[in-house]
C-alpha cells in the first residue's frame, strides 16, 4: 500500500498545487478508507483540510472516525459549527466518546452543546466510566429481538434496524424492558425456519461484560471464546451496549505496548513514536532513570565499605560489570516470563507458587553454567584465588537474582500494582546491590 | 453462566454421569476445554468426561485443548470417534495438531480422514511455519456470481452444518477465481431475487498464502474486517484468515518479542507446562555469550588499575554508570523494537528517530549527569563530581543511541530487530561506558 502512496504521492501533490479539486476528487473518491488514512496522516495541516473537504460526504465521514485525534481536533477547528456537528452525529458513540476524551475541556463543551439532546445524553453517559473500561469501549448500536417474536418478524427487525447497528453478526435477545437474555449469532436466524420462535432457537450460553470491567477483559474474553462482539449489561442486567472486535484489537495492540515500554521503564506514550515531541519523550523517560540513580546510591555505598579490599585487590574490579551485568539479566529474564505470563493468563496462587519453585531450579541449572564460566576467565585474569571468589559470587548473585525477578512481580501483584512496573531497569539496579554485596562478602571471607 | 464449571468434578467423582452430561450442554467449548487442562490428570476419569461431551462441540472442544492433552486422548479413545473429531476440525486447527504430534500417529490419523480432507491437510503441511498459508481453514463457503440473493441464501443454509465461518461469504467464477467477498448480512438486507453480481464491489483485500503470519495481523488491523481470504498468484480461493486466529498469532508474536527482549529464546508452550530443563536451555546461551562479551569491560578496567589505585572512589559510581548507560539504552531499543512491530517507523525513518533520540538523550544526559555530580561531589569532592557528571553525561547518550541503533541494524540485515534487546544493549553499553569513564577520569585527574 505504501507503493500505491509513494508512486501517487507526487501527482498529488502536483494537483493541490495546480488546485484542481475536481480530478483529485475523482482520484480520492476510488481510494479505500485504510489508505486515505494514511494520507491524510502524511499531509500537512491545511491539505488535510482540502482533502478532506473534497471527498463525498459518505466517504469523509468514514474517514474522519479512521484518523488520529490529533488530525480529527486540527479538520475541526477549521469547521462551520453545522458541519462538526453532522460530522459526529456520524461517528459510533464509542469513537465519538473516545474524541471528546482527547479534546481540551472548552472545546469539548462546545461540541457537546452541539449535539441534539439524545446523543449528548449518551455522549456523557459513556463518559461517566473509568478511563480503560468497558464502559469507554463499548457503543449502545445493537440490535435486539424478542424471544416472543418468529424468527420471520425478528429478520425483518434486522433488516429494518441493522444498517444502525456497529454489527449484526451477532443478535442480542432482551425482554420489553432491555434485560439482557441470550446472545445468537446471525447465522442461526438465517438458518431456522421462520415460523419458528426466537426462544426456540435461544441456548442461553453466552458471555457478558458489565461497564466497568477494564478493558482488558474485554481482551480476553474474546480471545477465549472467539467471539466477533460481546454484550455490556449493567447490574440490573439491562444490556447497555456491545463491544466490538475491531476496538478490542486495538486495545490488545495499545496494552501490549504499553507492557513493552513499562518493562524499559518508560512511561506509556499514548502517542505514535514519529509524532510525540521530544519534552514529552524525556518526561516519559526521565523519571524511572533518575529513580534509579537514587537507588544505585546504595551499591556505590557498599562498594566504599569495602574500599580497603579493593585496594589490595583490584582484580576483583575487573569482575564487577560482569557480575553486576549477569545479576540484571538473570533476574530480567525470570520477570519477563513471570509477567508474560499473568498478562496471558489469569493466574492462581497457587501457580504462582509452581513458578517459583521452577524459577528456582531453573536458577541453579543457569547459576552452575555461569559459575563454571566465569572460573575460566577469572584464571586468565586473576589467578585461582579470584576466580574462585568470583565464580562463587556469581552462583550466588544469579540465584538470588533469578529468585528476586519472580517474586517482585507476585509481590506487585498482591499490592494491586501492575506487575509490568517490575522493570528491567528496576531490577537491573536492585540485582546490582545485591551483587556488589554478595561479591565482596565473598571476596573478604576468602582472601583475607 | 457461570464460567467456572467446577462442579463437574464432583459429579465426575460421584459418577453421575447423566446428570454431567446434561450440565455440560450449557457450556461454551472454551470453559470445557479449560475444565478438563485444569482439574483433570491424564487418566480414565479425562476420556470418561470427555466421551459425555456433546457431538456438536466435541470437536471444538478438542482444538481448544493443549497438545498434551490431545495427544493423551487421541491415544485413549476409538478409531470412530477419533475419527469424527479430527475430520470435523477446522482445516487450520488439524494442521496445528498434526504439526505437534509423532510422525507414526500422524500417519495413522491421516489414514483416518476422508480422501479429500487427507490431501487437503498434505498440502497445508507443506506451507512453512510462519505463512498465513499455516494459519488459514479451507472451510469457507464461497457462491457465483449469476446466482440469486435466495439461491444464495438457501446455499448457505445447506452449507452451514458443516462450516463454521459464514460471517462473510465469498463470490467465486467457475475456475475458483475469487470475484469478492460479502458480508454475510448484505444476504439479509438485499432482495431475494436480486443477482448476486449487482451487489458486487470488487474491492476486497487477499493474502498470499506465502506471506509471512504479521502480514495477516496487519491487515485485519487496519481494515477491521472478520476475515481475510486467501488467494494463489492466479487469484484462486485457496482458503480464509479469521480474526480469532489473528489474535492468538498476534498474543504470541507479542510474547516472542517480550522474551526476545530479555534474551529467552522464545517458549513455544505455556510457562506452566515446560520443564525447567528445557526452560534453562532457553536461558542460558545468551547469558553465557553476554559473559564472553563482557570480557572487553574487565579488560578496560585492568588497564586503568593504577587510576583506580589512585582514586578508590571511582570504583563506587562504576555501578551506578554502567547501569544508567544499559538503562538508557533499553529504553530506546525498546522503542525502536515496538514502533517497528506495529508498523509506525520503518527503516526508512531511521535518520528522523536517530536525531529525535538523540536531542531527548542529551536532555536526559544533562539530567542525570547534574543528578550523579551532586551525588559525586558529596562522596568524593568537586573532580570526582566532574567526573562522574561528565562520564554519566556521555554514557547515557551514547547508550541511548547504540540502542537506536541496534534495531535498525538488525533488521537493515534481515535479523529480527527484537535480537536488539535489552541484554545486549546493556552489555555493550557497558564495554564503552566503562571506556568512557576511566578516559574521562584520567583526562580530568591530569588536571
Amino acid at each position: 500500500m505504501n507503493i500505491l502512496k509513494n508512486l501517487l504521492w507526487p501527482e498529488i501533490e502536483e494537483l493541490i498545487d495546480l488546485k484542481e479539486w475536481k480530478i483529485l476528487k475523482n482520484i480520492l473518491s476510488e481510494w479505500d478508507i485504510p489508505n486515505l488514512v494514511e494520507l491524510i496522516k502524511e499531509v500537512d495541516d491545511k491539505n488535510k483540510i482540502i482533502i478532506f473537504r473534497i471527498l463525498p460526504k459518505n466517504i469523509s465521514n468514514e474517514l474522519f472516525s479512521e484518523i488520529d485525534y490529533e488530525d480529527q481536533k486540527v479538520i475541526l477547528s477549521k469547521m462551520t459549527d453545522q458541519q462538526i456537528k453532522e460530522i459526529l452525529l456520524e461517528l459510533e458513540p464509542d469513537d465519538r466518546t473516545m474524541l471528546f476524551e482527547e479534546l481540551p475541556g472548552k472545546i469539548l463543551q462546545k461540541y457537546l452543546n452541539l449535539l441534539p439532546d439524545e446523543e449528548r445524553k449518551e455522549a456523557l453517559e459513556l463518559f461517566g466510566y473509568p478511563e480503560e473500561s468497558v464502559g469507554r469501549l463499548m457503543t449502545p448500536n445493537y440490535t435486539a429481538v424478542r424471544p416472543e417474536w418468529t424468527i420471520k418478524k425478528a429478520l425483518e427487525h434486522i433488516k429494518e434496524r441493522g444498517y444502525k447497528s456497529e454489527t449484526i453478526n451477532v443478535i442480542y435477545i432482551t425482554d420489553e424492558k432491555w434485560h439482557f437474555l441470550d446472545a445468537l449469532e446471525l447465522k442461526k436466524f438465517i438458518l431456522a425456519s421462520p415460523e419458528l420462535l426466537v426462544k426456540d432457537i435461544m441456548d442461553y450460553i453466552f458471555v457478558t461484560l458489565s461497564p466497568y470491567d477494564d478493558r482488558e477483559k474485554a481482551v480476553s474474553l474474546m480471545r477465549h471464546y472467539n467471539l466477533s462482539a460481546l454484550p455490556v449489561v449493567d447490574s440490573d442486567n439491562i444490556l447497555v451496549g456491545i463491544v466490538t472486535f475491531d476496538d478490542v484489537m486495538d486495545v490488545a495492540k495499545e496494552e501490549a505496548t504499553e507492557d513493552f515500554h513499562k518493562t524499559a521503564g518508560i512511561l506509556p506514550l499514548e502517542e505514535n513514536y514519529l509524532k510525540i515531541d521530544i519534552r514529552k519523550l524525556f518526561l516519559k523517560r526521565i523519571g524511572w532513570l533518575l529513580s534509579l540513580v537514587f537507588i544505585n546510591i546504595f551499591s556505590g555505598a557498599i562498594i566504599s565499605r569495602f574500599e580497603n579490599l579493593i585496594m589490595t585487590f583490584v582484580a576483583l574490579v575487573f569482575f564487577m560489570p560482569l557480575l553486576n551485568d549477569s545479576a540484571g539479566n538473570a533476574g530480567s529474564q525470570s520477570a519477563t516470563l513471570i509477567i508474560r505470563f499473568m498478562a496471558t493468563n489469569e493466574m492462581k496462587w497457587k501457580d504462582g507458587l509452581i513458578i517459583l519453585l521452577k524459577d528456582f531450579f531453573v536458577a541453579i541449572l543457569l547459576a552452575i553454567a555461569m559459575g563454571i564460566s566465569v572460573f575460566l576467565l577469572g584464571m586468565f585474569r586473576g589467578g585461582i584465588r579470584v576466580s574462585i571468589v568470583a565464580s562463587l559470587a556469581m552462583f550466588t548473585i544469579i540465584v538470588i537474582s533469578s529468585i528476586l525477578g519472580t517474586i517482585l512481580p507476585l509481590i506487585l501483584k498482591a499490592f494491586r500494582i501492575d506487575p509490568a512496573t517490575a522493570s528491567s531497569p528496576l531490577i537491573t539496579s536492585l540485582a546490582d546491590i545485591i551483587s556488589v554485596t554478595v561479591y565482596f562478602t565473598i571476596a573478604k571471607i576468602i582472601l583475607f | 453462566m457461570s464460567e467456572k464449571p467446577v462442579n463437574f468434578a464432583e459429579l465426575l467423582k460421584d459418577r453421575r454421569l447423566k446428570k454431567l452430561k446434561e450440565e455440560i450442554k450449557f457450556y461454551k467449548a472454551p470453559d470445557i476445554a479449560k475444565f478438563i487442562e485444569q482439574y483433570l490428570d491424564y487418566d480414565s476419569d479425562l476420556i470418561i468426561f470427555f466421551n459425555l461431551i456433546p457431538a456438536e462441540i466435541i470437536s471444538d472442544v478438542f482444538s481448544e485443548l493443549d497438545i498434551e492433552t490431545q495427544h493423551f486422548i487421541l491415544t485413549e479413545i476409538s478409531n470412530e470417534k477419533i475419527k469424527d473429531i479430527i475430520s470435523n476440525l477446522e482445516s487450520d486447527d488439524r494442521v496445528a495438531l498434526f504439526d505437534e504430534l509423532p510422525e507414526n500417529l500422524v500417519n495413522r490419523l491421516l489414514n483416518l480422514l476422508p480422501k479429500s480432507k487427507k490431501s487437503n491437510t498434505i498440502k497445508l503441511l507443506s506451507y512453512s511455519k510462519n505463512s498465513i498459508g499455516r494459519a488459514m481453514t479451507t472451510d469457507f463457503i464461497s457462491i457465483r456470481e449469476n446466482w440469486s440473493v435466495a439461491k444464495s441464501l438457501n446455499y448457505i443454509r445447506r452449507k452451514s452444518s458443516e462450516i463454521k465461518n459464514v460471517d462473510i461469504i465469498f463470490v467465486t467464477d467457475n475456475q475458483g477465481i475469487l470475484l469478492d467477498s460479502l458480508d454475510l448480512e448484505k444476504f439479509i438486507f438485499e432482495e431475494p431475487n436480486t443477482i448476486v453480481k449487482k451487489i458486487l464491489d470488487y474491492s476486497f483485500i487477499k493474502l498470499s498464502p506465502y506471506d509471512k503470519k504479521e502480514k495477516g495481523i496487519e491487515l485485519i488491523n487496519k481494515y477491521n474486517v472478520v476475515a481475510i481470504p486467501v488467494t494463489d498468484n492466479k487469484n484462486r480461493l485457496l482458503g480464509i484468515v479469521t480474526f480469532d486466529d489473528i489474535m492468538d498469532i498476534e498474543q504470541e508474536e507479542v510474547s516472542r518479542i517480550f522474551y526476545k527482549k530479555s534474551a529467552i529464546t522464545p517458549l513455544e508452550k505455556d510457562y506452566l507446562s515446560t520443564n525447567v530443563f528445557y526452560i534453562f536451555i532457553k536461558r542460558v546461551p545468551w547469558l553465557i555469550a553476554l559473559v564472553f562479551v563482557n570480557l572487553f569491560s574487565g579488560g578496560i578496567i585492568s588497564i586503568y588499575e593504577d587510576v583506580i589505585q589512585k582514586m578508590v572512589a571511582l570504583v563506587f559510581f562504576l555501578p551506578l554508570l554502567i547501569a544508567s548507560a544499559g538503562n538508557s539504552g533499553a529504553q530506546s531499543s525498546t522503542l525502536v523494537i515496538r514502533a517497528m512491530a506495529t508498523n509506525e517507523i520503518e527503516l526508512k525513518d531511521i535518520l528522523k528517530v536517530i536525531i529525535k533520540d538523540f536531542l531527548v538523550s542529551l536532555l536526559l544526559g544533562i539530567v542525570m549527569g547534574l543528578a550523579v555530580s551532586i551525588l559525586g561531589f558529596i562522596r568524593g569532592g568537586i573532580k570526582i563530581a566532574f567526573i562522574v557528571g561528565i562520564s554519566m553525561f556521555s554514557v547515557v547518550v551514547f547508550g541511548s543511541i547504540l540502542g537506536t541503533l541496534l534495531p535498525f541494524l538488525f533488521s537493515f540485515v534481515r535479523i529480527d530487530p527484537a535480537n536488539g534487546s535489552s541484554p545486549l544493549v546493556t552489555t555493550l553499553a557497558d564495554i564503552f561506558g566503562v571506556f568512557l569513564y576511566f578516559i574521562i577520569a584520567t583526562t580530568i585527574l591530569k588536571f
